[in-house]
């Protein structure tokens, strides 16, 4: 009998850990605002996995259509001008930088050697 | 009671699990890995008709690639256009004595035979290269064929070509392993998507291009290669290779010679010179005094341009190395310049305008250092000051003599170490890229334990072995490792094509 709540206990703990995603993050900031949910990125009002580019692309639209150059600097001061969302890198995920649980990021600083100076909103 | 328990408990479980819901893809070819050469290969297979899937487990494309410069080839139009005499049969002789013959001929023959028709095709696919050079002097071999604006040019024209040629890329999607049928025959992979679904793909071919296992240290230290740290970009945890292996593959000699870059200052996330502190950590380039942790002198710093030569040295020296000088040439860096470039991103005569800004932070962190005497320099340093003082006092004699009495270093770099305040910089050793792989033929097909080829599968660029000894041949190819990677690329995809004409 103790090894069946042992199982019992380990499922627990599975089914909680699905669910432990879902309840530490809250809506905020201008997605608040704006009346949006859970369901209305991650697809299910308790998420279960991360939120789909299809889902910022549908109030966003396609930012890679954006092909005007923005204009910065870098660390060392140099000023580069590039269409920062049609860069090398292909066309990566929205939420790599635009971060809505936590601070946004640039992720040419983050995931590579790059020094830009640019504000993510 | 029991059985309910355990019904819920199983439900549960089940419960949790079904959201992995399955994706399937059927393909003709499956590149893994999207940096140079998994690029390469993607847009050739689509080119060669084949319906192809590309998979990066990053969330951006590129990988090592990002950082090319240039890529080796021999006899290509712009060589011949700039006078350059090397044929593709000296090249290879060159390449398999300075290896010793470790490595394997018939791989090396069919990526050096390929590299000018592969120049021309990166050209025809609108990456016009900016020129072909040689980092050393007066080279007349010049086998280097620089990328516009560096390697990122490469991958942004592969990867917008693939897509819109029809392809299909998928970022964040790494392969987790290869699949097969009840005969053992390859069939596929099975991938997790960045929704963490898992994903099938069915393939009749698997190409494996997933850079080598340079952000693993484990994995380095396990085939017994030095400890170094890795330089951008991180991902390259050896997942093509394991791959392979799970397939019956063998892996070639040399799994423990890494790509090292020479020693440069601690500084996280910065690749070679490119990056804030490049004014400081282009001193590890500079052909100036090296000292061990026991403050003695251990090589001929003049090779430190030829930088995988000079890694050996430094890999023999310890942990850390030092460089260091005094407040005279200090100020000739400020006024005349540098001595030595490094890579394209600090020139030769370039003078060192940041030191004041740089130096002081660095102290801070504890990677530089700085003394009224040369006593107290090697106390911050935590080196012997007697030692120090000793190989300090010995570059001064060699200098005012005119002869490096020790290793005969050129002139040029030879300095007088004796007016104070004495400046260090700490120094670890770097790598590019791993360079032993997997054991392939000449068409870039994967071996088993009895020679024979493992079908349907293929691994190219730093995932594939046999192509160095014990050092990166830079001396003799500059631009190998790039020039391997998409040569290799498409080497594979043209014996596809062969294959599939039967």
């Amino acid at each position: 009998m103790k090894k069946i709540y042992f199982v019992f206990i380990i499922a627990m703990i599975t089914l909680c850990a699905v669910f432990a995603y879902a309840t530490d993050k809250q809506v905020s900031g201008v997605h608040l605002e704006n009346g949006i949910r859970c369901v209305d990125c991650h697809e299910t009002d308790e998420p279960t996995k991360r939120a789909n580019q299809r889902a910022c692309q549908g109030c966003h639209g396609d930012m890679s259509d954006k092909t005007e150059p923005m204009q910065f600097k870098d660390v060392a001061g140099a000023t580069h001008e590039i269409p920062i969302h049609k860069s090398h890198a292909g066309q990566i995920r929205c939420t790599l930088c635009h971060m809505s649980h936590q601070p946004a990021v640039l992720y040419c600083n983050e995931g590579c050697h790059h020094t830009f100076e640019i504000k993510v909103p | 009671m029991k059985k309910l328990v355990l019904i819920i408990s199983m439900m549960m479980c089940v419960f949790s699990y079904a959201y992995a819901a399955e994706k399937v893809y059927d393909t003709d070819v499956v590149v893994v890995g999207a940096g140079a050469g998994g690029t390469v290969a993607a847009v050739s297979s689509l080119e060669a008709g084949f319906k192809t899937i590309l998979l990066e487990k990053m969330p951006a494309a590129g990988g090592a690639g990002n950082f090319m410069e240039g890529s080796f080839a021999v006899e290509s139009f712009m060589q011949k256009d700039a006078g350059v005499k090397l044929t593709k049969m000296e090249a290879f002789n060159k390449i398999m004595t300075y290896h010793k013959w470790t490595t394997n001929a018939a791989l090396t023959r069919a990526f050096v035979d390929e590299s000018a028709e592969t120049i021309q095709w990166v050209w025809d696919h609108g990456v016009k290269f900016k020129e072909v050079k040689s980092a050393f002097k007066d080279n007349p071999n010049k086998t280097w064929h620089l990328y516009p604006g560096g390697g990122s040019s490469l991958i942004k024209a592969m990867v917008s070509l693939f897509s819109a040629k029809g392809g299909t890329f998928l970022l964040e999607t790494p392969a987790k392993k290869l699949i097969f049928d009840k005969n053992g025959k390859i069939t596929g992979v099975m991938a997790e998507n960045e929704e963490g679904e898992t994903v099938r793909i069915n393939a009749k071919y698997v190409i494996l291009a997933t850079g080598g296992f340079a952000n693993n240290a484990e994995m380095i230290k396990k085939y017994g290669g030095p400890e170094s740290t890795p330089n951008p970009p991180k991902g390259r945890d050896g997942d093509g290779i394991n791959m392979a292996l799970s397939a019956g593959a063998i892996l070639d000699k040399n799994m423990d010679t890494l790509q090292l870059n020479g020693a440069f200052m601690v500084a996280p996330g910065e690749a070679i010179c490119n990056g804030p502190n490049a004014e400081l950590r282009a001193m590890f380039r500079q052909s100036l005094l090296y000292v061990n942790e026991q403050g003695e002198r251990f090589f001929n710093e003049e090779i430190t341009i030829d930088w995988p030569a000079a890694s050996n040295a430094i890999s023999r020296a310890g942990k850390y190395v030092y460089v260091v000088f005094d407040a005279a040439t200090l100020k000739e860096f400020q006024t005349t310049g540098y001595l030595n470039p490094c890579g394209n991103w600090i020139q030769r005569e370039q003078p060192m305008k940041k030191f004041d800004q740089l130096f002081p932070a660095n102290e801070k962190k504890g990677y530089a250092f700085r003394g009224k005497t040369l006593d107290e320099l090697a106390a911050k340093m935590g080196v012997n000051p007697a030692e120090l003082k000793l190989t300090a006092g010995n570059m001064t004699t060699y200098a005012k003599n005119g002869y490096d009495d020790q290793f005969g270093k050129n002139m040029r770099f030879v300095r007088s170490v004796d007016q104070g305040p004495f400046y260090a910089l700490k120094g670890q050793l770097y790598h590019l890229t791993t360079a032993g792989g997997v054991k392939v033929n000449a068409n870039l097909q994967p071996v088993n334990e009895a020679g024979n080829v493992i079908e349907k599968l293929y691994v190219i660029g730093n995932d594939a072995g046999g192509l160095y000894g014990d050092t990166y041949d830079l001396f003799v190819a500059e631009g190998a490792t790039s020039g391997f990677a998409i040569n290799g690329a498409r080497l594979a995809v043209k014996h596809i094509q062969s294959l599939e004409k039967k």
